[in-house]
């Protein structure tokens, strides 16, 4: 079994060979399309989203800079700006756009197993829907897209440390919301 | 000492793990017709390689 090219061979051969761009594509269209699904709880604006982040990536493909984070990083710091524009030319976000989304998972997918872990899944999704945007954003990133604390530094602005902090943080926030949900008899 | 219901208690006692943070957000896949079309619009060759089924989300039936 052959190790699979690295993101960053394929960005360099990309830059002459469409098909290289391809194989980047298909590796990251499904992370990308699920993180902006989550941040706008719309199909229809997600599947726009995904195809301007890639319409960008592949006329940007001469600005990646190897320095500055990987190619994933780079991927969804473009997808963030995309979303920050998209929040912005809207009144408000929506309400709860992760049970948005997560409502518009195909129901012929098996997606979890029995009542119980379904019932588990929705208080987390409840608990998550009451952090702020910034948390859920940073849990996205760390837990739905599978980011490094070093490439979600570099989508969100902050240090590699302070991202191991926020998310600390974050989990211990979102322990207490669950707690609340399940407060003492 | 307070007392929790028997599916609370692990959760108030282990605290909020990625792998529920994974179950409750499970990586939604794009329609596989949009994937295709989105591959042809770019020219990146895309449009065979699209047509396999579409991908499961891995983490929470794995940790199920």
């Amino acid at each position: 079994m052959t190790n699979p090219e690295p993101d960053q061979a394929l960005i360099d051969r990309a830059r002459g060979d469409r098909a290289a761009f391809g194989e980047l594509y298909e590796r990251y269209v499904d992370r990308i399309y699920a993180y902006v699904l989550y941040r706008t709880g719309s199909p229809p604006d997600a599947e726009d989203l995904t195809q301007r982040v890639f319409s960008q990536a592949l006329a940007a493909l001469g600005g990646y800079d190897p320095a500055g984070g990987s190619v994933g990083g780079w991927l969804f710091t473009i997808a963030h700006n995309l979303l920050a524009n998209y929040h912005r030319t809207r009144a408000r976000r929506p309400a709860a756009p992760l049970e948005a989304a997560a409502d518009a998972i195909d129901p012929a997918l098996p997606v979890l197993e029995g009542l119980e872990a379904e019932e588990d899944a929705r208080a987390v999704r409840r608990a998550l829907d009451r952090l702020s945007p910034d948390r859920q954003h940073l849990i996205l990133l760390k837990f739905v897209v599978g980011l490094s604390n070093a490439d979600i530094g570099r989508v969100l602005g902050k240090s590699e440390g302070a991202i191991k902090s926020l998310l600390r943080r974050t989990l211990a926030a979102l322990r207490r919301e669950l707690d609340k949900d399940h407060a003492p008899i | 000492m307070p007392r929790y219901s028997r599916r609370a208690a692990p959760r108030c006692e282990l605290g909020v793990t990625g792998k529920q943070v994974r179950r409750a957000l499970p990586l939604i896949p794009p329609r596989p017709a949009f994937r295709a079309a989105l591959g042809e619009r770019l020219g990146i060759g895309y449009q065979e390689s699209a047509m396999r089924a579409p991908v499961q989300p891995p983490s929470p039936r794995r940790d199920a």
